[in-house]
């Protein structure tokens, strides 16, 4: 009955464009599963090898990107510094940088002749698990940055205020203050790069030297598109999912239950305490991210310097590329907005009722489910339904705006509970008294909401427009992206240009979480 | 003795204040949006003003709110929910929280002091609004500064409590000679304290007086009548 | 005037249906670019067939299979061209493909041409590539890179690409039972097995590798493209695997005739000349404007070692799963 209002119809709506289409799609695979077959494949030994390899490194991942971001978002978060607003924008981009590109940049500053190299005398020992755990890192430990800088503004000003008074050190009020917050969040952080490590695909080929590196995101690969194998594909598939849940069983058990503050008030921070040691391990930090995080980004974007750069931007088919990403990136990012929004406002309505806490979660958690299923698989997926609902199977414009905004729902959904949240339990009494529900409320909080929806917004369309693989699998007419292009170019031998597309994608992405968020977000939006 | 002439201003808000106060306990009444608040944060050093603030000689204007000899107790907000009772009060004497053993005594007395020694391990979320304002003074006592700044902690508990918390600071204050300030909005406060009265409109100190100024009949109550109005001829 | 302009890009995406005057050819993205045979190919044959050429490119020759595959009889496509000699059998095995009525009889891949589904239209040879300038005594043979240990080699995953896959099948022909004693010689010196081509060459031109696996004809286009004389291919004195790409037209077209009319046109001169210097490939017949220089002569027919179609269908899960064993062990 409190689900069944008519105000939340919408939502409902949402959720079966999500769910309902998931499951669709993955039913349409499964129809062709032949489960007797399973066994079989359940005594290949290398499947085990690589799911002992894949759980290691993903597991491994996670925690190094966790075990720096956390200081390194402390440090951001109290220190104002030139160039912090610039280093926050290149953290929202490092996660869509195509892998390519990314190892690319990391052999520039760790390969063989690269700049690690010239300085040392000694070459880094890039390929293996060292290699793997360098990229992933350079992808995820500024996703988890921004996270837990979100985290950070949930603190209550008045846990400042009194640090202040109380003459808190950094370390102190880490210890008291901020690790109580920030223990709420590792967990769920630490799935998410965990499973966006765990289906990494050509990073760990490329970086991983040999086949003893690998994923079962290549095995299902091979499965689809080399074998049409849509029994194992969908048994890989299966087994992937059974994986990453057990995991995120585990987590979630061991995590600590999230109960949301209530009075968060934003306004000046008060000093705390400065001593020899925070300036140092704050030094440390920035050192290490300069050091670590920048200089791929900098070998990434140094072709703007070179000619060939003005060269790749004349070409016609550049700009075509951006356009055709840009049309396919902005739809998917509204989707995912939509539908982040419709399971907000059901999680929302669930929470804190008797027994609705369970549900809550559930909806929460069904945005990570894309983490686990392979996007290809989706996709394929999909595909087949099209063609058995005898819907125009050329229309794959659609299908890769439905899979893009669907990747993009746990970054979206994490961008915009907390606030969501934090309204429902401030005002739920007010609201249910004067009866303010649907577009009422969305306007009433929309001043409030609109900086996190712009948010979860501009992720959403990152990461559409850094998509390659969908879009690769239904590669059509009026479907060739910047990232495609950009493939384009290095398959062709054309590597310089191809770089340069590259800092042409990071440059478009950078200006539209810029634009996004502040014409959505509004002037106090943080970025 | 405190002295302090400084100045503040934001958007469309300025002040300047300007007083010399002596230890014992200073009420400040005056309208909502006056700048009762601004007078106690501007003290604190939570925000940032023109001018000076002097204790005993010395200028600690320029001073970190944890470098000031001042505790503030605030409307709420003021215990840390993710610690105990003796942790919040540990925290007065110590940011690490490890405490030798004069400190121990000093806290378990603190928790005495404010009738709370069987809280020691209670988290914030199961006490009472009073008991939780006074875990807080309990660390107002632990940290041991000459000024307390009160802004308007009491208002939320019931007249019965709120008497005895009153009684609590008035006698706190006299045992340790400290110079407390106290933003309220009941003139029966200023009263039952005694002390000084201060009234603040719009960024100004407009009145400084002795308590009983308040009371009917008496020659200086005059200055408050714009505060307090005409019905209330008694202002209990 | 902006959601005017989406709904109609929209509408277009719902109405890309062929008509009777499109012919739809399913491709991979470098053939189809502005610099790959494309735009060419389109040209000369939109001036004889009064029709219109539509590419559709997907990523990858076997993505253009998957592709298909997925769409079953409901394919709009009419032709695919760029499958290889090794999804030849898998493609013929989907039941989807049209017999074309093609004279192959000039076409000059090793050991002439009689296969009545696919038509080749270029060939080429897997090779290792290397810098001149940075290797002395550049290997020989494909044994020479399999055994020199100093060597640094990068190739790709027979499980996600073609080459990768022609390496696999270029190794079993010339150790036969010994190849996994071979592929473990050869891990112990491997810098990294990439997903496709393009990892693993950008990866070597920036100087990661001794030696890539690529195709001879690389060389060629250092040499064309840049005037860039240091990068030369390993010989291979055991003999060359080929690649051979083809095409083939599906059973369901709509414009069968059409289709069949392009199939002819694929061993035209004015096809052909375009595949050289465009797709970095050899054409398949003689009757073509010269190479340029840097294409050396192709191989002779003893000199080309080839694994039989049937061959490779049934034993490609075991061979990859001999290789697995061997570099993982």
């Amino acid at each position: 009955m409190l689900l069944t209002a008519s105000y939340l119809r919408p939502a409902w709506l949402g959720v079966v464009v999500y769910l309902g289409i998931a499951g669709a799609a993955l039913l349409a695979l499964l129809s062709y599963a032949a489960p007797s077959s399973w066994f079989e494949y359940l005594q290949d030994p290398y499947i085990w090898r690589l799911i002992r390899f894949s759980l290691w490194q993903a597991s491994l991942s996670a925690l190094l990107s966790l075990l720096l971001a956390v200081p390194v978002a402390s440090c951001l978060f109290h220190r104002r510094f030139k160039g912090r607003q610039l280093l926050l924008n290149l953290f929202a981009v490092s996660m869509v940088v195509p892998s390519i590109v990314a190892v690319l940049g990391i052999i520039v500053v760790y390969g063989r002749n690269g700049w690690f190299t010239q300085l040392f005398g000694v070459p880094f020992p890039l390929y293996g698990l060292g290699g793997i755990l360098l990229a992933h890192v350079f992808f995820n430990m500024p996703l988890a940055v921004r996270v837990l800088l979100q985290t950070y503004s949930l603190i209550p000003d008045a846990q400042w205020r009194l640090a202040s008074q109380l003459g808190f050190t950094r370390w102190h009020a880490f210890t008291l203050i901020e690790w109580h917050y920030l223990k709420k969040a590792l967990p769920g952080l630490f799935l998410l790069i965990f499973m966006l490590c765990f289906s990494s695909f050509a990073v760990v080929l490329s970086l991983g030297g040999g086949p003893r590196s690998s994923t079962l995101e290549v095995a299902i690969y091979q499965a689809l598109r080399f074998e049409f194998d849509l029994n194992k594909a969908s048994y890989l598939a299966l087994l992937q999912v059974t994986i990453c849940s057990l995991v995120a069983l585990l987590v979630y058990r061991l995590a600590p239950k999230v109960v949301q503050d209530v009075s968060v008030f934003r306004g000046a921070s008060a000093p705390l305490r400065s001593g020899r040691l925070s300036t140092t391990v704050d030094g440390a930090m920035l050192l290490l991210v300069a050091l670590w995080v920048l200089p791929p980004f900098v070998a990434i974007v140094l072709p703007v310097l070179s000619t060939v750069f003005w060269q790749t931007l004349q070409a016609p088919a550049l700009w075509h590329s951006v356009w055709n990403s840009v049309r396919i990136a902005l739809p998917s990012g509204l989707l995912a907005l939509l539908i982040a929004l419709s399971l907000a406002a059901l999680a929302r309505t669930l929470r804190w009722r008797e027994r609705g806490d369970f549900w809550a979660d559930k909806f929460e958690q069904s945005g990570n489910l894309v983490l686990m299923i392979p996007g290809l698989v989706l996709a394929t997926g999909l595909f087949i339904v099209f063609r058995f609902l005898g819907i125009g199977i050329s229309n794959a414009y659609w299908i890769v705006v439905w899979v893009n905004g669907v990747m993009a729902l746990p970054f979206v959904l994490r961008s915009l509970l907390p606030s969501v949240y934090q309204q429902e339990k401030r005002f739920r009494l007010l609201y249910q008294q004067y009866g303010i529900k649907g577009w009422a409320r969305f306007r009433l909080e929309w001043p409030v909401l609109r900086s996190a929806m712009a948010q979860g917004l501009a992720y959403a369309v990152l990461i559409s427009l850094g998509d390659l693989g969908v879009v690769a699998l239904f590669g059509s007419k009026g479907l060739e992206t910047l990232p495609l292009y950009l493939y384009q170019l290095i398959g062709s031998y054309r590597v310089d240009q191809g770089a340069c597309a590259a800092v042409v994608l990071i440059s478009l992405c950078v200006v539209l979480f810029y634009v996004i968020n502040r014409v959505i977000g509004g002037r106090r939006a943080e970025l | 003795m405190l002295s302090f002439d400084f100045s503040y201003e934001w958007q469309d808000f300025s002040a300047h204040y300007a007083a010399q106060l002596q230890p014992g306990i200073t009420c400040i009444l005056g309208p909502s949006g006056g700048g009762k608040s601004t007078l106690l944060a501007l003290l604190g050093g939570y925000l940032e003003s023109k001018g000076d603030v002097h204790f005993n000689g010395q200028s600690i204007s320029s001073l970190a709110p944890f470098a000031r000899p001042i505790t503030t107790l605030f409307q709420s907000d003021n215990l840390f929910p993710q610690l105990t009772v003796a942790d919040n009060v540990a925290l007065g004497l110590a940011p690490s929280r490890s405490l030798n053993k004069t400190q121990q005594a000093r806290l378990q007395w603190a928790l005495e002091q404010v009738q709370l020694a069987d809280y020691e391990l209670k988290y914030p979320e199961q006490l009472s609004g009073g008991q939780a304002q006074r875990v807080a003074i309990a660390r107002v006592l632990v940290r041991d500064q000459p000024i307390l700044l009160l802004d308007e902690p009491f208002s939320a508990l019931d007249p019965k409590l709120r008497e005895d918390m009153l009684r609590l600071i008035k006698q706190l204050t006299e045992e340790h000679h400290w110079t407390t300030l106290m933003v309220t909005h009941a003139p029966g406060d200023a009263l039952l304290l005694g002390g000084q009265v201060m009234l603040v409109e719009a960024g100004q100190i407009t009145a400084y007086e002795e308590a009983a100024a308040l009371e009917a009949g008496h020659d200086k109550r005059e200055a408050f009548l714009g505060y307090l109005g005409t019905l209330s001829r008694t202002p209990l | 005037m902006s959601i005017k302009s989406l709904l109609g890009t929209a509408a277009l995406a719902f109405a890309s249906v062929s008509s009777a005057q499109t012919l739809n050819v399913y491709t991979y993205d470098s053939f189809a670019s502005e610099w790959g045979p494309g735009p060419k190919v389109k040209q000369a044959f939109e001036a004889q067939c009064d029709c219109e050429l539509n590419f559709v490119t997907l990523d990858s020759s076997v993505g253009i299979l998957s592709r298909v595959q997925l769409e079953g009889s409901e394919s709009q496509a009419d032709v695919l061209l760029g499958l290889d000699l090794n999804v030849m059998q898998a493609a013929k095995q989907t039941g989807l493909l049209a017999k074309h009525g093609v004279d192959t009889s000039n076409v000059t891949t090793p050991g002439g041409w009689s296969d009545e589904y696919f038509v080749p239209f270029d060939q080429g040879y897997f090779s290792f590539i290397y810098n001149s300038e940075a290797i002395t005594t550049p290997p020989k043979s494909l044994k020479d890179v399999v055994e020199n240990q100093d060597l640094r080699v990068i190739y790709q995953d027979p499980r996600t690409s073609t080459p990768g896959l022609g390496l696999l099948l270029w190794m079993k022909a010339v150790y036969g039972e010994q190849a996994d004693d071979a592929w473990q010689t050869l891990a112990q010196h491997t810098v990294t097995v990439t997903k496709g081509w393009s990892d693993s060459y950008s990866l070597f031109l920036k100087g990661e590798a001794d030696v890539v696996l690529s195709y001879t004809t690389s060389e060629a286009y250092h040499v064309v493209a840049e005037g860039e004389h240091k990068y030369k291919a390993v010989s291979a004195s055991e003999g060359y695997y080929p690649q051979i790409e083809v095409a083939a037209m599906l059973k369901e077209s709509a414009n069968s005739e059409l289709a069949e009319q392009f199939m002819a046109f694929i061993l035209q001169p004015e096809f052909q000349n375009t595949i050289a210097t465009n797709n970095w490939m050899y054409p398949v017949i003689e009757d073509v404007e010269p190479l340029p220089d840097a294409f050396t002569a192709l191989p002779s027919d003893d000199q080309v070692l080839t694994l039989p179609a049937e061959q490779v269908a049934k034993q490609r899960q075991r061979w990859i799963n001999e290789w697995l064993d061997a570099t993982t062990r």
